[in-house]
């Protein structure tokens, strides 16, 4: 059960990070928090009691293992997050040479 | 059938080698591999769709499972749906990609990469029949779609709509993810149909499942534009090139409602099928809510972009009326209604870029008059938009009149009204916007739009402005058209039984059975049908025209109409903070209101 | 195995509030990384020994280090304008 609360906590701590933040580069890295939540439930998810992992060059096929899977997901997804980041800090980037600040209050954006 | 995955496979490895290749090769070369490599998957997509009669499933690696077993390969189902949304998208790529021929200056090749791989991942997206190939596709989909956003970033644009746009989406994402991981724990699974099949097995519908359905429908609507998750959209369509905001409005929002309603009914629809009433009410109040709101809003935009953004959030609302209804007439109302929404507003966006290039600007009322001696791309603009103004046996006619059709036998006598109040409203805006550039007609001054937007300078060295208008004049006749064409009703019905048959999916795709006969498709024509689209082509021509002189209003009335759109205006502040609470509280409601009423 | 699950746990749990709540974006760099290494523990106690591997290449080392060079890029910037 632990796992999931801390999958929770750590969404919910990033989704705070965003909504009081006042830097883009502070942003993305508040999203780059949410996103590790993901990786949490996915292997809490997967997760087996007394299980090793599934590696089984040098176990016997016999040993109760983890599932798989969804660390082939959790895999997946990171390299999504990678992706994704890498556009946001370059963003960021972009709109701080545009209009030379970080501080999304004193960007002109657009309104109504 | 072999040639499925080659449709997303074509684009994405010309995306690639253009990519690789493109910094040394002529710009010409780029466009050429571009135009080649859209043109073969659309013809894929083509012959794919006319084969998918029954579903049509592919294993990738061969991995398809025994009859009754586990998959545990990667499946596609292609289903007449589908297919048909994917020569949709593939489709209006390819009409991008000619339109922009010469239309970019910077770095071209990398657009015509991005274009590829966008086209390609939505087709992939509504091919799959796997929940995680899903996601993925649209993380692609997404991702292609934020660098786009950015495209023109050399100009002083308001880049923090790329920068919006590219947070608020990814946390939808992770609601997505979160629902799926939270399936995965019940079922073992993630293939669509092997998922429906266990918690139809499993018939629990407990706090989980309820979890999972409202994650993973708020995470799509969020990337559909529903209020409130629309927000980082509007300034998205702003910032992007005319032709990227284009595929924005008529494919990608319309993805978003795609996976809601297959994930519903491939997964959901059996062990959730006993509260279809509480979640028809709550996806039709949502449809409801944005299809009001956006119209109104649409009213109130001078950056024409911005405008017809709107403009589709109303339609999408009524797309998901269509779907919420969760009968097959409502579903291939929305189908039909997306083709031919799609074609029009594209056609919409690409006359915007064509004032851009030629007379460097999209501001409204700056516009004033300018837009007189383009006479292709003025009849582009009101062709498209009569076509949205659901006219009598043209344009969006067929998808209304089988939603409202749909709607009147479920009981819900408001439909109309709301569907009508939309196309009145988002339409009016079009042509207050197009009598005004291309005229000169009524006032230079207008007390309810919004402030004037940055904009920046045209992005065009030498237009091609006569392919810009060809492809804009084609897709607007088609859009108008596409609702003239009876037949496509009842294929559409049709193939709409097909998509909404969970039982029948799951035994395609895992037991190797043959399609269940869907019955045929029928459609006619209903007496009110006719009344409300002539009500609704009247009603925006009048508004059209009488909100261009708006301003002569008494003073005290415009007054007063300002003061009440001033809250509706300060909600849309242009803050990431802002938008994201407003995705979390959003996220709350609707699936808190699930959670009440599904127990 | 359970004790140190928990310890991991907290870790990541301390760590990710005190990457949000840092207002400094070079500290909050510095701290991600500490984050992602807590991220490493944790996926190794939870037997996922590829996803730490990977977690320790991008979220322990490369992305703290991007952010760096975008934040110093930035501050060249701010120097220049004086």
């Amino acid at each position: 059960m632990l796992p999931y609360l801390l999958a929770v906590w750590i969404f919910l701590a990033g989704l705070y990070g965003i909504v009081t933040s006042r830097d883009l580069i502070h942003t993305t890295v508040c999203v780059s928090v949410c996103q590790s939540s993901t990786y949490i439930l996915l292997l809490a998810i997967g997760y087996r009691k007394h299980a090793t992992a599934p590696v089984y060059g040098d176990i016997p096929s016999s040993r109760r293992v983890v599932d798989p899977i969804v660390q082939a997901l959790t895999l997946t997804d990171i390299v999504v997050a990678v992706a994704v980041s890498s556009l946001l800090i370059a963003l960021a980037l972009r709109v701080y040479d545009s209009s030379n600040s970080l501080d999304p209050s004193q960007i002109v954006g657009q309104r109504g | 059938m072999a040639v499925i995955p080659l449709l997303v496979a074509i684009p994405l490895v010309a995306a690639t080698g253009v990519a690789l290749s493109g910094k040394w090769l002529p710009g010409v070369a780029a466009d050429v591999a571009g135009f080649a490599a859209a043109a073969a998957s659309v013809a894929l997509a083509a012959v794919v769709l006319v084969r998918s009669g029954g579903i049509v499933t592919y294993w990738f690696g061969g991995w398809r499972p025994a009859r009754g077993g586990f998959p545990i390969g990667i499946g596609w189902a292609v289903d007449p749906l589908g297919a048909a949304f994917a020569l949709l998208s593939l489709g209006l790529v390819f009409a991008c990609l000619v339109y922009s021929w010469r239309y970019l200056k910077s770095d071209r090749y990398l657009y015509v990469v991005l274009m590829l791989v966008f086209g390609a991942a939505s087709a992939g997206f509504v091919l799959s029949g796997d929940i995680f190939n899903i996601f993925v596709f649209f993380e692609l989909v997404s991702v292609a779609a934020f660098a786009l956003t950015a495209y023109e970033a050399e100009e002083s644009s308001p880049l923090q709509g790329s920068f919006n746009f590219a947070v608020a989406q990814t946390i939808g994402a992770f609601l997505v993810l979160f629902g799926i991981a939270l399936l995965y724990g019940r079922t073992g699974a993630l293939n669509l149909a092997e998922i429906g099949r266990r918690l139809n097995a499993d018939g629990r519908h407990d706090g989980l499942v309820v979890t999972a359905f409202a994650l993973i429908t708020c995470g799509f609507l969020a990337k559909a534009a529903l209020v409130p998750f629309h927000f980082w959209h509007a300034d998205a369509h702003a910032v992007a090139p005319a032709p990227a905001a284009a595929v924005f409005s008529a494919v990608m929002l319309e993805l978003g409602l795609f996976a809601v309603a297959r994930i519903y009914w491939t997964v959901f629809a059996g062990v959730l099928g006993q509260f279809e009433h509480p979640i028809r009410d709550v996806l039709l109040g949502v449809g409801a809510l944005t299809a009001v709101v956006s119209a109104l809003m649409s009213g109130l935009q001078r950056h024409l972009k911005r405008m017809l953004a709107y403009s589709t959030f109303a339609h999408v609302g009524c797309f998901l009326i269509g779907i919420a209804l969760l009968h097959p007439d409502g579903v291939a109302g929305a189908a039909v209604y997306i083709l031919s929404h799609g074609l029009a507003k594209t056609a919409l966006f690409l006359v915007g870029g064509i004032l851009l290039t030629a007379r460097g600007g999209i501001d409204e009322l700056q516009m004033f008059g300018l837009g007189r001696r383009l006479p292709g791309a003025a009849v582009a603009w009101f062709v498209a938009a009569i076509a949205l103004a659901s006219p009598p046996f043209l344009g969006t006619f067929t998808g209304h009149a089988l939603i409202d059709d749909s709607a009147g036998a479920a009981g819900y006598w408001w439909v109309p009204i709301v569907l009508a109040f939309a196309t009145i409203g988002s339409t009016a805006a079009i042509i207050r916007a197009g009598l005004r550039v291309f005229f000169g007609i009524g006032d230079r001054d207008d007390p309810l739009l919004s402030e004037e937007p940055a904009e920046s300078p045209p992005p065009e060295e030498k237009p091609r402005l006569l392919v810009m208008n060809t492809v804009a004049l084609l897709l607007a006749f088609a859009g108008l058209a596409a609702g003239a064409w009876t037949g496509l009703a009842a294929e559409a019905v049709h193939a709409a039984h097909r998509f909404t048959d969970q039982i029948s999916y799951i035994h395609v795709v895992l037991d190797h059975r043959p399609a269940a006969s869907a019955p045929p498709g029928e459609w006619v024509t209903t007496t009110s049908s006719v009344v409300w689209s002539v009500v609704t082509l009247v009603g925006s021509i009048l508004l059209g025209f009488a909100s261009t002189i708006r301003a002569r209003l008494p003073r005290p009335v415009t007054r007063a109409l300002a003061a009440g759109f001033t809250p509706l205006r300060a909600v849309h502040s242009g803050h990431i903070a802002d938008y994201v609470a407003w995705l979390v509280f959003g996220t709350g409601v609707i699936g808190g209101l699930l959670a009440i009423t599904i127990r | 195995m359970v004790p140190l699950q928990s310890v991991a746990l907290l870790f990541v749990a301390l760590g990710a509030l005190l990457v949000v709540l840092a207002r400094d974006v070079v500290r909050q760099a510095l701290l991600f990384s500490l984050y992602g290494f807590a991220l490493v523990v944790l996926f190794l106690v939870f037997q996922a020994p590829d996803v730490a591997l990977s977690a320790l290449v991008v979220s322990a080392v490369a992305y703290p280090i991007v952010l760096v060079g975008a934040l110093a890029r930035v501050a060249a910037h701010r120097k220049r304008r004086g």
